[in-house]
């Protein structure tokens, strides 16, 4: 009961987590760029500390090599936490969420779209920098909103040179959908999300659906700021592990770690029941 | 969708992070290819709206990180292979 109680305090601050965790990505005073950050920014970003995944894997797609870097930093990722660093250490999830706070309806989005993540992921991450080069206007970074906000506006004040248009449309078209739906990125582009959520239901932080406490009012479905089918869907990969739902009175939903497997974690009171 | 008993779940989460972390070993100690992007903004580093890609050095490497030969970079050959040419002494070997 304790560490449920430590866990809804803890989700209140999630934006001020998220806050610090900018500072940490984008540090004029810190400079790494030999070592990949395990979120969505721009490493051209005059600011940025750290180098883009998914910018690399793209650029390695291009010389036909195998980045092995990434892959790893990726697998450790998503096997010790899944998504849980979309909801609490990304960048662009943070101006998301933080648009999201402009008072309009927002409107569900389908749950098959989800699948644009790994369109993304292979078609502009993957084939058209393998196939195309780094010269193509389908290589990603050439499209990423993320490269626009951080680097090409940037490189526009220092140059003059205004970005390109397609750059333009992308951004001005998320910056519009993020007022009328929770973290569209996230949920229907980023490939950076879509591959890290693969891990949700194999990583050893986890959400664990305690059955027993259920009363299935349905409350952690509609608490989901993301539109997520909770409970069942409590390990989907388009979950970004914001963990509102483990605020929640009820306590069925709960974050476990390595140590708490769903048999462990049994309630104490189910087992005379069961003999 | 079908439960994972929880062994097998944390044996396989377990794979995994070991897995992950021989790749980025690997890819820093003894591949070139663990190189990733390096100057900010630099050309050709991604989203700069004119990219001149023959502009070199265009990549630092974490082969300097690990070997801690400062100042050396990645190239592209004419041929489209890529080498690690130090600044001080052109003509090193390459790890590629």
């Amino acid at each position: 009961m304790r560490v449920m109680a430590r866990q809804k305090r803890f989700v209140r601050f999630r934006n001020w987590v998220q806050v610090a965790f900018l500072a940490l990505w984008l540090n004029p005073l810190l400079y790494l760029p030999g070592v990949c950050g395990a979120v969505y920014h721009c490493h051209a970003c005059p600011a940025s500390a750290f180098a883009c995944p998914i910018g690399v894997a793209a650029n390695f797609s291009a010389w036909h090599l195998f980045p092995f870097v990434v892959v790893g930093l990726l697998l450790v990722v998503a096997m010790s936490s899944g998504s849980l660093v979309c909801g609490w250490a990304c960048p662009f999830g943070l101006l998301q969420d933080l648009l999201a706070k402009v008072p309009t309806p927002k409107l569900r989005i389908p749950s098959w779209m989800s699948v644009g993540r790994y369109v993304v992921l292979g078609g502009l991450v993957i084939a058209a920098p393998f196939f195309l080069g780094e010269d193509s206007g389908l290589f990603i970074c050439r499209l990423c909103p993320t490269g626009t906000l951080e680097a090409a506006f940037p490189e526009a004040a220092k140059t003059g040179v205004l970005p390109s248009t397609p750059r333009l449309v992308i951004l001005g078209l998320l910056l519009v959908a993020v007022l009328f739906h929770r973290r569209p990125w996230c949920r229907v582009l980023c490939p950076l999300g879509g591959l890290l959520a693969l891990g949700n239901r194999w990583s050893l932080f986890r959400l664990r659906w305690d059955e027993a406490r259920c009363t299935h009012c349905g409350a952690c479905a509609k608490a989901c700021p993301y539109g997520v089918e909770l409970p069942a869907g409590v390990s989907s990969a388009r979950c970004v592990r914001c963990l509102e739902c483990t605020a929640l009175k009820c306590g069925a939903l709960s974050a476990t770690g390595m140590g708490e497997t769903p048999e462990a974690c049994a309630p104490a009171e189910a087992a005379p029941a069961a003999r | 969708m079908a439960r994972i008993p929880g062994r097998f779940r944390v044996l396989l989460a377990l794979s995994g992070l070991v897995v992950g972390l021989a790749l980025v070993c690997y890819g820093y100690a003894f591949r070139a290819t663990g190189l990733v992007p390096a100057p900010r903004g630099a050309p050709g580093s991604s989203p700069a709206e004119a990219p001149a890609p023959s502009q070199a050095p265009l990549w630092a490497s974490e082969w300097d990180l690990v070997k801690g030969a400062a100042g050396d970079t990645i190239r592209r050959l004419p041929d489209g292979r890529l080498s690690l040419a130090s600044a001080a002494a052109p003509g090193s070997p390459a790890p590629t």
